[in-house]
C-alpha cells in the first residue's frame, strides 16, 4: 500500500500542480513560493507533501506561460521576496481547469459509487 | 547560510544552463526560500546544521530541480522562434533569388547578421542569438578558405622551391588574419558552450552545409567566377537546405526537453547535410550516406565534448552566493 501511495500520489500531484498553485495565488491575491508550500501542506492537513523544489519551476512555468506575474518586493527588514499574482488569462485558465476538475471528480465518484436510477 | 546549503544551491546552478539573468533570478528566489526555511526550523529549536540538512532534503535532488527549471524556461516564445529561424531564411533567400553573388546585397545581409549578433551578444545573449552567431562566423571561414593559396604558395616555395614567394606583408596579413579568426571562433564557441553545449550545436549546424557548398564552388572555379550556370547550379538545393535548417531551429526553440531538442537538431541537420552532399557530389552510395550522417552527428556533439573540458557557467558564478548575501540579506541577521 505504501509503495502504491509512493507512486500514485506524486503522479496525481504532478499532474495538478498548476491548478493547485493558480488557485492558491488567485485566492491569496499575492503570495510567494515558501508561503504556498506551507499553505498547501496546511490546507491538505499534511497529505500533499511535494518536494519543495518542484514548486519553484512550476511557478516559473506559470509565469512564462503568462498565467501569473512575478515581481520582487523588498520587505522592511531588507529581505527580498518574489511575489506572484494571477493574470487575467490565468484566471480564465483557472476557471476552465476548475470546471474540468469538478466534472472529472464527479464522474470518477459516479464510477466508484454509481447512483441507482 | 551554511556551506551545505551554498554547495547545494551551487549544484542546482551548475545544471541550470539558462541565461545569466534568469539564473540570477532563480538563485535569488531559492536563496530566500532556504533563508526562511532554515530560520523557521531554528525558531522551532533545531540547530542551524540540522535545519539546513532538513531544508535540503525536503527540496529534492539538485539535478532534477535544475532540469525542471530548464524545462520551465527553455521553450522560447514565437518571437524567439522566428528570430532564431530568420538568419537561415535570409541566407536561404539569397540562394533562392540567386543573389548570393550580388556585390552589394550579399555583404549587406552578412553585415546585418553580424550587427544583430553583436547587438544580441551585448544585450544578455537571448536564446535566439545562437543561430545568428553561426552565420556571423561564416564570413571568417570564407575569407580564410579563399585566401588559403597564400600560405600554400609559401609552403610550396619554402619546402619544394616551387612557385613564387608571396609578398611578406601579404603573408603576414593572411597569417595574422588566420590567428585572429581562429581566436574569435574558438573564444566564441567556448563562451557559447559554457552557457549550454546544445546552443553550440545550434550555432554550428549550418557551417558544414555552407562549407560543402563553398568547397564545390571553389572546385568548379572560384566563388568570384562569372559563369552563372556553374555558379548557381546548387542554389536551389542550398535554399532548400537552409530553409529546412530554419524550420528545425524554430522547432528547436519551441521544444522544452533538452534531449528532444538535440534529437530534432541532429535529425534535421544530418538529413539536410546528406541531401546537400548527395546533390553536390552526385550518387554517393549508401555507405557514404551513413558515414556523412554519422559525421554530422559527431560534429554536433563536439560542443558537448568541449563542455566536458571547459565546464559550464561564467567564472564569476563561483561567487554568486556572495552576491546573493548582498542582494538578499538574511532574515536572521
Amino acid at each position: 500500500m505504501e509503495n502504491m501511495q509512493a507512486g500514485y500520489l506524486p503522479d496525481l500531484l504532478r499532474g495538478n500542480t498548476d491548478i493547485l498553485l493558480l488557485s492558491l495565488i488567485d485566492e491569496m491575491g499575492s503570495t510567494y513560493g515558501y508561503q504556498m508550500i506551507k499553505e498547501i501542506e496546511k490546507r491538505s492537513r499534511g497529505f500533499l507533501q511535494c518536494k519543495e523544489g518542484t514548486i519553484y519551476p512550476a511557478l516559473r512555468k506559470l509565469e512564462n506561460d503568462g498565467l501569473t506575474k512575478g515581481e520582487w518586493r523588498e520587505l522592511p527588514n531588507g529581505q527580498r521576496r518574489r511575489y506572484y499574482q494571477v493574470t487575467t488569462s490565468g484566471q480564465t485558465m483557472l476557471a476552465k481547469k476548475l470546471a474540468i476538475w469538478q466534472d472529472f471528480t464527479t464522474a470518477v465518484n459516479l464510477v466508484f459509487k454509481p447512483v441507482n436510477t | 547560510m551554511l556551506t551545505e546549503v551554498i554547495s547545494y544551491l551551487h549544484q542546482i546552478k551548475s545544471h541550470l544552463r539558462l541565461d545569466p539573468t534568469t539564473e540570477k533570478q532563480i538563485m535569488g528566489e531559492l536563496y530566500t526560500h532556504f533563508q526562511e526555511k532554515v530560520a523557521e526550523q531554528q525558531r522551532s529549536g533545531i540547530n542551524e546544521k540540522e535545519a539546513s540538512q532538513e531544508a535540503i532534503k525536503s527540496f529534492g535532488q539538485a539535478k532534477t530541480i535544475a532540469r525542471l527549471f530548464y524545462e520551465a524556461h527553455s521553450k522560447g516564445s514565437w518571437i524567439d522562434a522566428i528570430m532564431t529561424g530568420l538568419p537561415h531564411l535570409m541566407v536561404a533567400f539569397l540562394f533562392a533569388s540567386h543573389l548570393w553573388h550580388h556585390y552589394i546585397l550579399a555583404p549587406l545581409v552578412f553585415i546585418l547578421i553580424v550587427s544583430i549578433t553583436l547587438f544580441g551578444w551585448w544585450r544578455g545573449k537571448p536564446g535566439w542569438l545562437y543561430s545568428w552567431i553561426g552565420y556571423s562566423l561564416f564570413p571568417l571561414l570564407l575569407v580564410g578558405y579563399i585566401s588559403r593559396s597564400i600560405p600554400g604558395q609559401t609552403i610550396s616555395f619554402l619546402f619544394w622551391g616551387e612557385g613564387v614567394l608571396p609578398s611578406l606583408w601579404v603573408l603576414l596579413l593572411v597569417v595574422g588574419s588566420y590567428i585572429l579568426f581562429a581566436w574569435i571562433i574558438v573564444r566564441t564557441t567556448i563562451r557559447v558552450v559554457k552557457r549550454d553545449w546544445i546552443l553550440g550545436s545550434l550555432m554550428l549546424v549550418p557551417l558544414p552545409i555552407l562549407g560543402c557548398w563553398l568547397y564545390n564552388i571553389e572546385q568548379s572555379g572560384s566563388i568570384f567566377i562569372t559563369n552563372g550556370m556553374v555558379m548557381h547550379q546548387w542554389d536551389g538545393i542550398m535554399a532548400f537546405a537552409l530553409l529546412t535548417l530554419g524550420i528545425s531551429s524554430i522547432v528547436f526553440i519551441r521544444l522544452r526537453q533538452r534531449i528532444v531538442k538535440f534529437i530534432a537538431l541532429a535529425i534535421f541537420g544530418s538529413i539536410t547535410f546528406t541531401i546537400v552532399a548527395y546533390n553536390l557530389w552526385g550518387d554517393i552510395g549508401f555507405f557514404s550516406v551513413i558515414t556523412l550522417t554519422a559525421l554530422m552527428l559527431l560534429y554536433l556533439l563536439i560542443p558537448a565534448l568541449l563542455e566536458s573540458r571547459v565546464g559550464h557557467g561564467e567564472k564569476v558564478s563561483d561567487n554568486w552566493w556572495q552576491d546573493m548575501q548582498i542582494n538578499y540579506p538574511s532574515t536572521t541577521t
